[in-house]
């Protein structure tokens, strides 16, 4: 057996981009450990895993403290897109900053390597264009947003404290808008609503004129550079911006899902809603430069792949997010009647 | 009514404890001692008003009977306690403060969190409004309470919208009184201590820089004031009149009887001067408070303190 397989950890391994890592690192021959609390995300996207012998899934919710001997742990869970985190503001900052405190003593104890997926979210309402990840940002602290922007800075300030005083072998990712197979077709993210739509033959709905712009990275090229940064050198812990420089309106996105779904659908104007960023792009020089990584994939190829998927899943299997009561039961009062 | 003070034996809870015992109510507090001091409640009465548990609010804080107002008080809040208690700092802020709500939200309570000016970072402007986002270095080495205090707020917004939870929110700038830390590092009880000792005052730079201080018996008026009005936002807490450090300086050796020191300037060191001024129009108009207190009043009561620590 080669001493290069290793048991790696993936928090939200059941998730659209941790069942991603979960598939490369099994076909490579490492022990796979997938935690997930299943909150938001789908047992289908790692069913196939099951019953492989380097494939383990426990379901688990990481605010709770766990034990496991793992040599590297990649932190991916949380909820992650508006309608899911804003449902449940409170699960989603415990998640953040509960989940990275139990996941970073874990890597202290058993000396482990941890990634934090961490989040473009953290430059909040940029002020520069595109974002450096030496700018600080502009985040609301109070806003309707601020449960996973706040969370997720909280949890970037926690790994650079292990970092620093606990030598805790640390990489922080921020991603950027990522979009491919396996996403959740109700997560309210432009890529997805986009193809929902078209494929069931619904207008497309954008917030506002359409101008703001977004920038869309394919699953496949984020993985690559997640696991470039996991393997890079240690004393490039970032954080690291990834995901794809090029720049579309949401007009543009529109008009290229309608263009390659085919459907006879036209596209519809609602108000744009509070906090909602009008720019966000990454400056990825950091990550060519030390990782050697770009992404490869032009948006046509990802959107063909994409929408491919979700014409294959069945639709009527998928819930759109509601508001979960189920947490207020386990804490630890209920309301007075 | 029986209100929970956390960080009770702290240089503010324990005043807050003083004030609502004389006011008739009882007070159930928590702390853990990690910077609170036993002492701080030397003149809080072992009346059978006042409970203190001793507890880190990182654990659930499962309290029995009625409880009517929260102050959120407990964490280090010195640059030198936080360094030190950096891991600490995040978790009471993070858990601590939804073990707090969590209790709020059951007992029907209204929860004050004690937030801070340093959520403002380092602002592009000399004057801090509420509304005004901050510039925060998530990463930095002083970034552990920005981000915690950041993150209590935001969570405290979460449990309000979610659950309706009665949180207030106030930021408190620069505090002082009898009390504050020894060891803190902050210029007024550093200069205090030069001067009782005899040895000279060292101001950085030209002097001119202004810092703007409230006395604590202000801000417990003002964190009264939030928790029995009814708005949701932060509200700042602080005194917008500043002072130069060489204008402190000076009234400290006036105010220390027999002090015969001197200002000694010292070169500007490489430390950023942060703009620390708040605005409290929303104070005024929703509270209707500001301080009363000028300096002159404020400091003989900390040189008092002081003297007497010494004399210890």
């Amino acid at each position: 057996m080669s001493s290069t397989l290793k048991r790696i950890l993936v928090t939200g391994g059941a998730g659209f981009l941790g069942s991603h890592l979960c598939d490369r690192f099994v076909a490579e021959g490492h022990d796979v450990i997938c935690l997930d609390n299943f909150f938001t995300s789908q047992k289908s996207n790692v069913v196939h895993l099951l019953g492989k012998p380097n494939f383990e899934l426990i379901r688990h919710d990481i605010v709770h403290p766990i034990l496991l001997e793992v040599d590297e742990i990649y932190n991916m869970a949380c909820p992650a897109s508006p309608p899911h985190y804003q449902y449940n503001p409170v699960k989603t900052m415990k998640t953040s900053v509960m989940g990275a405190i139990n996941m970073l003593g874990l890597a202290k104890r058993v000396r482990a390597k941890i990634l934090q997926a961490s989040t473009s979210e953290v430059y909040g309402e940029p002020k520069i264009h595109p974002q450096t990840e030496d700018y600080w940002g502009n985040v609301n602290p109070i806003g309707i947003r601020s449960c996973y922007d706040e969370g997720k800075r909280a949890a970037e300030t926690l790994f650079f404290d292990y970092y620093r005083q606990n030598g805790v072998n640390i990489r922080v990712i921020r991603i950027f808008n990522t979009y491919g197979p396996r996403m959740h077709p109700y997560d309210g993210r432009v890529v997805s609503n986009f193809i929902v739509q078209a494929i069931t033959g619904q207008d497309l709905t954008i917030y506002g004129d359409g101008s703001q712009t977004r920038s869309f990275c394919y699953r496949d090229d984020l993985v690559d550079g997640i696991v470039a940064m996991m393997q890079g050198p240690d004393d490039f812990v970032g954080p690291v911006n990834l995901g794809n420089p090029g720049e579309f309106t949401m007009l543009e996105l529109a008009e290229k899902v309608i263009e390659l779904t085919g459907a006879k659908v036209k596209i519809t104007h609602l108000p744009r809603p509070a906090d909602d960023p009008s720019q966000r792009r990454p400056n990825i020089d950091l990550a060519k430069k030390h990782l050697k990584w770009e992404p490869k994939i032009p948006l046509a190829e990802g959107l063909k792949k994409t929408i491919e998927y979700f014409k294959s899943i069945d639709l009527s299997q998928y819930r759109k997010p509601t508001s979960h009561d189920a947490h207020k039961n386990t804490d630890m009062f209920t309301k007075k009647a | 009514m029986r209100i929970v003070i956390t960080g009770v034996a702290g240089f503010i809870g324990s005043h807050l404890a003083e004030l609502l015992l004389g006011q008739g109510h009882e007070v159930v507090g928590y702390d853990n001692f990690i910077t609170g001091s036993k002492r701080n409640l030397e003149g809080v009465p072992a009346a059978a008003k006042f409970q203190l548990i001793e507890q880190d609010v990182c654990e659930p804080v499962d309290l029995d009977g009625a409880v009517d107002r929260i102050y959120h008080l407990a964490s280090p809040a010195s640059p030198n306690a936080y360094a030190a208690h950096r891991v600490a700092t995040m978790k009471v802020n993070s858990q601590g403060t939804a073990n707090l709500l969590d209790l709020a939200t059951a007992k029907g309570a209204r929860f004050l969190l004690a937030s801070t000016s340093e959520i403002y970072g380092e602002p592009e402007l000399p004057t801090q409004r509420e509304d005004y986002w901050g510039n925060v270095n998530p990463i930095g080495l002083r970034s552990v309470y920005e981000e915690a205090k950041r993150f209590a707020e935001a969570l405290c917004m979460a449990y309000h919208r979610e659950r309706g939870t009665d949180t207030r929110i106030v930021r408190m700038f620069n505090t002082y009184g009898p009390r504050m830390g020894l060891g803190d590092g902050r210029v007024l009880s550093t200069f205090i201590l030069q001067a009782l000792k005899g040895e000279p005052i060292s101001v950085y730079g030209d002097g001119t820089q202004a810092r703007s201080f409230c006395h604590v018996s202000d801000a417990l008026s003002g964190m009264i004031a939030a928790i029995e009005g009814d708005f949701h936002e932060p509200i700042n807490l602080g005194s917008p009149q500043e002072t130069t450090m060489v204008a402190l300086a000076r009234e400290i050796i006036a105010q220390v009887p027999g002090a015969n020191s001197k200002v000694n300037f010292q070169p500007a060191p490489a430390y950023d001067p942060r703009f620390r001024r708040p605005d409290i129009s929303r104070a005024r108009q929703i509270l209707g408070w500001s301080p009363k207190i000028s300096l002159k009043e404020g400091l003989p009561s900390v040189v008092e303190y002081y003297r007497q620590l010494a004399d210890k």
